[in-house]
């Protein structure tokens, strides 16, 4: 794959999470309550998360345009497209007639289509994650500075 | 050789901490911790108007307030006449329907009502209505 697609897939990457990363630290309380609605976490929990993802997401999405990073930031966008997907097919099956609040506190309150926008959004992130490891500097050598990094012998 | 750095996943889960640490000491909209104290949420008219055939809509203004201009199915409940005003609520909730409160655009009673309905009536499904009876049209429903 060109690295001209590549890159325009981690705007898109970052984008995404950027833009939702801002809608919700500008309200955490509100966000607070989004994620109460899906019922999954105990209250001071849920608080937590939601003052503290926002700045993951907004983290990760910058790291994805810088090379040292690049591997880090799409390991972790990809990963939170996976859980927000297994929270709102949670939600989807338990019925909760709630809002996604994946761009803040409002939102439209079908969660079908914020589940198929994650499930993209984490195919997304595989590929690109997978088009990385072909590379000499991608996951491999990240896999290989952790490894270092736990002291174990590296070839 | 050993690197001096851990991978970068765990330093940017790292980095993220320092902001949202300062949010919850500084940010004005940042979450209680304690749920009750935590009120309870506020959604938009957009939001309520996805949904408003299944919604019960609850006045927590003054009888006369409601009279004037309450919106069209709402029933009214405030705090000065809980017990009397209580019937009227009960007759008119179903099971698994939002419960929308609205008072006044700066008014607290709509939280004040809304904390009492899930504390007293175990009713969770309660939501209040952003910027009052002003934010929800003439004639919307």
């Amino acid at each position: 794959m060109s690295r001209s697609v590549q890159f325009g897939l981690r705007v898109i990457l970052a984008g995404t999470f950027g833009y939702a990363a801002l809608a919700k630290i500008a309200d955490p309380a509100a966000f607070a309550f989004a994620v109460d609605n899906f019922g999954l976490l105990p209250w001071p929990l849920a608080a937590a998360l939601a003052l503290y993802l926002p700045w993951l997401e907004l983290v990760s999405a910058v790291a994805l345009f810088f090379h040292r990073t690049r591997v880090g930031g799409l390991a972790i966008v990809t990963a939170l497209s996976g859980l927000f997907a297994l929270a709102l097919a949670s939600a989807l099956i338990r019925g909760l007639d709630i809002a996604c609040g994946c761009f803040g506190a409002d939102g439209r309150p079908s969660l079908a289509w914020p589940l198929i926008r994650a499930l993209l959004l984490l195919a997304v992130g595989c590929w690109l994650l997978i088009e990385e490891r072909k590379q000499p500097s991608g996951v491999g050598r990240a896999t290989n500075e952790s490894a270092a990094y736990d002291g174990e012998k590296v070839s | 050789m050993r690197s001096m750095f851990p991978p970068p996943v765990v330093w940017l889960l790292a980095v993220a901490v320092l902001p949202a640490a300062v949010a919850a000491w500084l940010h004005p909209h940042a979450p209680a911790w304690n749920r009750e104290k935590a009120g309870v949420a506020e959604v938009g008219a957009a939001w309520v108007a996805e949904r408003h055939a299944a919604a019960l809509w609850v006045d927590a203004r003054s009888e006369a307030a409601f009279r004037r201009d309450g919106i069209a199915g709402a029933v009214p409940l405030n705090e000065d006449k809980w017990d009397d005003l209580m019937g009227g609520f009960v007759a008119a909730w179903r099971p698994g329907a939002v419960v929308v409160v609205y008072c006044d655009r700066h008014c607290n009673s709509s939280q004040e009502v809304a904390r009492r309905l899930r504390r007293e009536m175990q009713i969770d499904n309660v939501v209040v209505l952003r910027g009052g009876r002003e934010a929800w049209p003439e004639g919307a429903r």
